[in-house]
């Protein structure tokens, strides 16, 4: 089960984020450093391929705080092998991601 | 789920994923929208919690936002077998990528084209198009009193008319009156003037508004003698009782006195009846006063009526003139030509709004129509330069179908850009003319930018770039592939591209006509002279009729508040008056005019005086000169003879030939008849406004007559705002509960009777400006355009010989020459057009040949500007180049 799968070298770095914990597209741009227009189009391709899994937030969690529910994705396990390949391929993937999620801190008054 | 509204960039943001979520395929359109709406706000919503929302952070967004669009197109060849729509789209974005320029000034002039035009659309939705916060609003009529030789301008109405009108007519299903009736508020953090009406009974049914919260008032609260009630506004409630649900049954401190609270109107009530209406504001009913049976000549009552079922106004109207008629018999003196007015509610809460605004929106339309005659001019000029793309693509095997769904893809892409940046640009002139509107412009702070205007521009501008983008297809599709044998542009679309050059020439010069007109027009209404200084002076108006009612307490208190004041540090003259130049809510006493010694006019032929109260330091105070005798002095005591000085209008009327100081005169003061010595003229003092002639006036000494409403005046050296403050303290070191209502500096209250003027002014200018700059963008482009063009042919004239000025003359005399065009078909235009605002000018004909001769030179030179440096661009090719192209 190889998917013949064109794995560029910024498929490679979201395939990277969503092992470093970044779940949503907009994390991940952050982490990448990629456009909108490029991460996303990626993504609806490694959904289609297996490679990740895609879910919606929980309402509560969205309700909470009063916006929508965000829709994350994680990475199969047909996607680490993947990423695993690719990572003898690009030498520089381990450094080019961020490494833990950067998160904004919420103020509340 | 959010409590307000989104902030303007989020807005605009959404929009654009709304917009591009039609490209994506509609099985998996919602989750789509949803996931990219759950994005921006996330991200939103983290930097406004951080505090990092700064326009570097916003433009960010927008930019991730138009990530929606790839991944948009991605979905749809994914899920379809439609490749070649993202193709198209593709290549559309990419071709306008490739000229930036023409893609910005595309979008920048489409933008500010529907900026405005959503702009006044809003504008409009709310003024016109919204329903009234009145039931059945549309059978409200406001009535009024209208005078045979004045029958343009409503009066107010005298208490005996409204009685009479109200129990004659069969016409209305309820008649009320609504009596301005101020009140001072004791129980806020200072003592305050409320605006207030006592209204007659059924008042609130005819108006057709029930109170947010409580009731309106009983019938037996209209009985004379019935314990104190009151309604109060909104806003009241809001500001001084901190939105209290349980105000009801509450009391308030008014005049000194409780009142109950028995109901709060809804946010929405104004009726603009008032003068000025108040934001704080309290409704207290009336009871019938036996005087007001008698009283026909002061008019000062608001009357509000409700149509009977099945009754139109022009019904109403007949009966109302009928019964005019038989009142003016019955009290000729009066009553003379007098009839009632009836004024549809809508009709009248457009008052002075109308003008302006259709002003706005004629102008909005000519930019609009401007930025489309650029637009279309730049994609004619494109689709001429690209001839070759297309026929190289068509001889490759493009079919007609193909080309002209890809010229629609890259116009659609065009369109969404310019739509959302002028639903921005409209939001920010929206808030714009809001700002600057005059007050009286109503309800306008309600105005918002929703979903059908959003829809409006984006049809709006598809329409424009379809349009225009399409041209270039189709005729490029009749030529066949001559394109690649032949290079010459088409004559026919030359000539189109000229004509809209010079058509948008036109339309600027029309709208620069205007702005020429009403900007000179205000320069002359800024010269006129006042009749007084007003730089340095503050007034602080109070009404104590009430607190210091008896003649002896008044004279008391007046005197030792002018003295305070007068003895203030800086201060150098001080004095106070009954009504007051340019102020707001002025108590305008009218009286009929005796002269002792001239027989008195017949009936109807009275001319009347106003009659004005004042303290002698009020003439030094404003700085009016004293045209002969002398003026009101401090000798004029209680005891002595009763004086008067008289305005240089009464003067002129009376009179014209001989002087008046020492005649006596005879009006009407408090239901008495008194009479005076005239002992001083003063000069011409403009009263409601700049362009309102001076009115003919008698002034008499306070202390002869004492009045409880006056406003303080005082001549002072420093900052008004310190000085007002010092002023009020004065007057409150005499009665600290004394409340002061409208305390301003002259030249503040002078600036704000201009302001409709400014208002039509600056909105007209800022169009002509946006106009100029969108019709010098076009020539250029036209004009370079057209260069380019001919590059060839000028190398061949170099070649011939022709010298650089040769060159330089040949272009400019084609821009000339549409320049003229336009100049010429514009000033027609201009002179039709201009008749329009006539109402708007001062003194200052709408065929000003001095404002025509300098528009025209300034867009000629304009224009000719444009021209010039593609001429120059021109003159500087290099024969051996242009000749090697091919």
């Amino acid at each position: 089960m190889s998917p013949r799968l064109n794995l560029t070298y910024p498929t490679a770095l979201v395939l990277q984020a969503l092992t470093r914990g970044f779940h949503y597209g907009f994390d991940i741009m952050d982490a990448t450093g990629l456009p909108s227009g490029t991460v996303y189009p990626i993504l609806r391709r490694l959904d289609g391929e297996g490679l990740l899994k895609s879910a919606w937030e929980k309402p509560v969690t969205a309700q909470r705080e009063q916006r929508p529910p965000r829709r994350y994705y994680e990475i199969t396990a047909t996607g680490e092998a993947m990423l695993a390949e690719a990572a003898q391929r690009f030498r520089v993937l381990d450094q080019a991601v961020a490494r833990a999620p950067r998160r904004l801190k919420p103020f509340r008054a | 789920m959010r409590p307000h509204r989104d902030p303007l960039a989020l807005r605009l943001c959404l929009l654009l994923v709304r917009l591009v979520s039609v490209i994506v395929p509609t099985a998996s359109r919602e989750d789509w929208r949803a996931e990219w709406d759950a994005e921006v706000r996330w991200r939103w919503d983290q930097l406004a919690a951080s505090g990092a929302l700064d326009w570097r952070t916003r433009m960010d967004l927008f930019r991730r936002a138009m990530g929606a669009l790839p991944d948009a197109a991605w979905l749809r060849r994914q899920f379809t077998a439609d490749a070649d729509l993202v193709h198209d789209l593709r290549h559309g974005l990419r071709m306008l990528m490739k000229a930036p320029t023409f893609t910005l000034s595309a979008v920048l002039v489409l933008a500010l084209g529907i900026g405005g035009t959503v702009a006044i659309v809003a504008l409009l939705d709310t003024l016109f198009i919204r329903p009234l916060p009145y039931t059945d609003a549309e059978r409200i009529v406001t009535v009024w009193t209208r005078s045979a030789s004045r029958p343009s301008e409503r009066d107010d109405v005298a208490p005996a008319d409204f009685l009479d009108w109200r129990s004659r007519s069969q016409s209305f299903s309820a008649f009320a009156a609504m009596v301005p009736y101020s009140r001072d508020f004791t129980g806020g953090p200072e003592p305050e003037v409320l605006f207030g009406s006592q209204v007659s009974e059924g008042f609130f049914d005819a108006i057709g508004v029930a109170p947010a919260i409580g009731r309106a008032f009983l019938r037996e609260e209209h009985q004379t003698g019935a314990r104190r009630v009151v309604v109060i506004s909104h806003g009241l409630w809001q500001t001084r009782f901190a939105g209290d649900p349980d105000i009801v049954n509450k009391t308030i401190s008014l005049d000194d006195e409780p009142w109950t609270i028995v109901g709060v109107l809804p946010r929405t009530f104004a009726p603009q009846l008032l003068p000025r209406p108040g934001e704080l504001a309290v409704w207290t009913p009336r009871a019938p006063q036996p005087s007001d049976p008698r009283i026909r000549a002061s008019r000062w009552w608001n009357v509000v009526a409700r149509l009977a079922p099945g009754v139109t106004v022009e019904q109403a109207q007949r009966e109302m003139d009928a019964i005019s008629a038989v009142i003016a018999r019955e009290n000729p003196r009066t009553n003379a030509g007098l009839s009632a007015l009836l004024v549809p509610m809508r009709e009248h809460l457009m008052g002075g709004v109308s003008l302006p605004l259709m002003l706005m929106l004629g102008a909005v339309a000519l930019v609009l129509g401007i930025g489309c005659a650029n637009v279309a001019a730049l994609l004619l000029a494109r689709g001429v330069e690209r001839d070759r793309e297309f026929a190289i693509r068509s001889a490759l095997g493009a079919g007609r179908v193909r080309l002209v769904r890809q010229l629609v893809a890259e116009s659609l892409m065009l369109s969404i850009i310019a739509a959302v940046v002028g639903v921005a640009l409209g939001a920010g002139a929206l808030r714009a003319i809001v700002a600057l509107a005059p007050s009286g412009l109503l309800r306008l702070h309600d105005s918002s930018i929703d979903v059908r205007m959003i829809a409006f521009a984006a049809a709006l501008t598809a329409l424009t770039t379809i349009a225009f983008g399409l041209v270039p297809a189709l005729q490029f599709s009749r030529r066949r592939s001559d394109g690649l044998r032949e290079r010459q542009a088409s004559g026919t679309r030359g000539a189109l591209r000229r004509a809209l050059v010079a058509a948008e020439v036109a339309i600027a010069l029309v709208l620069l006509v205007g702005a020429g007109l009403l900007v000179r027009s205000f320069a002359r209404l800024m010269s006129v002279d006042p009749g007084f200084r007003p730089q340095g002076v503050i007034t602080a108006q109070i009404f104590a009729t009430e607190r210091h009612g008896p003649p002896e307490q008044s004279r008391l208190f007046f005197r030792a508040a002018v003295e305070r004041i007068q003895a203030l540090p800086g201060v150098d003259a001080a004095g106070a008056v009954s009504a007051m130049p340019f102020a707001m809510s002025n108590i305008n006493i009218r009286s009929d005019l005796e002269i002792v010694g001239r027989p008195a006019p017949a009936a109807g032929e009275q001319r009347g005086t106003y009659v004005t109260i004042a303290t002698p330091g009020y003439f030094r105070a404003m700085s009016i000169p004293l045209g002969e005798g002398r003026l009101l002095a401090t000798a004029d005591r209680e005891t002595a003879p009763l004086v008067a000085v008289i305005s240089d209008a009464l003067r002129k009327r009376e009179w014209p030939d001989e002087s008046p100081v020492g005649r006596r005169i005879r009006i009407s003061w408090q239901g008495q008849r008194v009479e005076a010595e005239v002992v001083g003229v003063v000069s011409q003092i403009r009263h409601d406004g700049l362009d309102i002639a001076a009115r003919s006036e008698v002034f008499l000494p306070h202390a002869q007559l004492p009045f409880g409403s006056m406003t303080f005046v005082a001549r002072g050296r420093g900052d008004p705002r310190a000085l007002i403050d010092r002023v009020r303290q004065q007057i409150w070191s005499i009665d600290s509960r004394q409340a002061i209502y409208d305390a301003a500096s002259v030249e503040r209250l002078v600036a704000a009777s201009l302001a409709r003027q400014r208002f039509s002014m600056t909105v007209m200018s800022a169009f002509a400006a946006i106009a100029l700059a969108l019709c010098a963008g076009g020539i250029y482009g036209i004009i370079s355009f057209t260069t380019t063009q001919r590059t060839h042919e000028i190398g061949v004239r170099m070649a011939l010989g022709a010298d650089s000025a040769a060159i330089r003359r040949m272009v400019l005399s084609e821009g000339s020459a549409i320049i003229a065009a336009g100049l010429a078909a514009g000033l027609i235009g201009a002179l039709i057009t201009s008749r329009f605002l006539r109402t708007l000018l001062f003194e200052i004909s709408t065929a000003d040949p001095l404002t025509l001769a300098v528009v025209c030179t300034l867009l000629g030179a304009v224009g000719l500007a444009a021209c010039y440096v593609p001429a120059r661009r021109a003159t500087r090719v290099d024969p051996l180049v242009a000749l090697r192209i091919d």
